[in-house]
């Protein structure tokens, strides 16, 4: 959701129907204790649940890596070590 | 990213755009200057879930949902409109989406039973004359209750969040004639039991 006015945002210029009840205008509700701690602690698990689902699509494609480089390095490696012995 | 609590900045010292900035800009897990907006906010975005929604059960897990979005929503918040704009439209959104999913269309219907019979509804009178700040926040809250969803969430929306007609119209997704309709019936409405409570607690 973006903060930009939408054609729907402008001030609309038609007159009142009938008068606002002004006792709505600043109308509350006592806070709740520990309500800021709560969406804290809400924000942290979706932190760490969105980090766990990043690691559970980078591990596999981590450990994909390591074996094509193994493989890579297997077959790629043998040349070199024998010129490194010839030399 | 992790998120550690710290104590929250002076709330008093800075306004709403320094503190989105701060907030904004704080290494990952600093949630000093977005608490300290939470705190700020807290009794409005509360007291409105809890009148758009109609339950009182529902109004903190709404109002904590509103904080959320708003967290992770921070990025893309470009200061074009102020803060509280921009709280008040993600509120408003997340609780017509909320009372949609549960109710459908029907929360909007004139003709639903609840708004029928809502011309013969009264509240409970306080029976004091002189009304304290908590009796007078007890009898709104009543009164409110006493609403049908049709024309109570478009009052709340006009009065109590100040949202003009064209926007009730385009998030109810009903036209505007119909959303000055309501809005006046709703007005109507709320000033005839507000009078019922006054007469029934005269002595």
């Amino acid at each position: 959701m973006t903060d930009s006015p939408g054609p729907h945002m402008h001030e609309d210029s038609t007159a009142e129907l009938g008068e606002p009840i002004l006792e709505l205008a600043d109308f509350t509700e006592p806070p709740r204790p520990g309500f800021a701690g709560r969406v804290q602690n809400s924000i942290h698990r979706r932190v760490l649940a969105s980090d766990l689902a990043d690691y559970a699509w980078f591990a596999p494609v981590r450990i994909l890596v390591e074996y094509l480089s193994v493989l890579f390095e297997l077959f790629d490696g043998k040349p070199k070590q024998r010129g490194d012995g010839a030399a | 990213m992790s998120v550690r609590s710290e104590p929250p900045l002076p709330a008093e010292s800075l306004p709403d755009e320094e503190l989105v900035a701060r907030a904004k800009n704080a290494r990952p897990g600093d949630m000093r200057a977005f608490t300290t907006l939470i705190g700020r906010h807290q009794d409005g975005v509360q007291a409105n879930c809890r009148y758009l929604s109609g339950s009182a059960a529902d109004a903190e897990d709404l109002a904590q949902e509103v904080f959320v979005r708003v967290f992770f929503g921070l990025k893309r918040f470009e200061g074009r409109s102020s803060f509280r704009t921009w709280l008040r439209t993600v509120k408003a959104n997340h609780c017509i989406n909320y009372l949609k999913k549960r109710k459908g269309a029907a929360f909007l219907d004139l003709d639903a039973p609840a708004a029928r019979a809502s011309d013969g509804l009264r509240v409970q009178p306080v029976g004091e004359k002189d009304l304290t700040r908590e009796a007078q926040r007890k009898r709104i809250q009543s009164i409110l209750g006493a609403m049908p969803d049709s024309l109570r969430i478009p009052l709340v929306l006009r009065d109590m969040d100040g949202f003009s007609y064209d926007e009730i119209a385009h998030e109810l997704g009903i036209g505007l004639s119909a959303t000055k309709m309501r809005i006046k019936r709703g007005r109507e409405m709320f000033r005839s039991l507000h009078a019922g409570e006054e007469a029934g607690a005269q002595p």
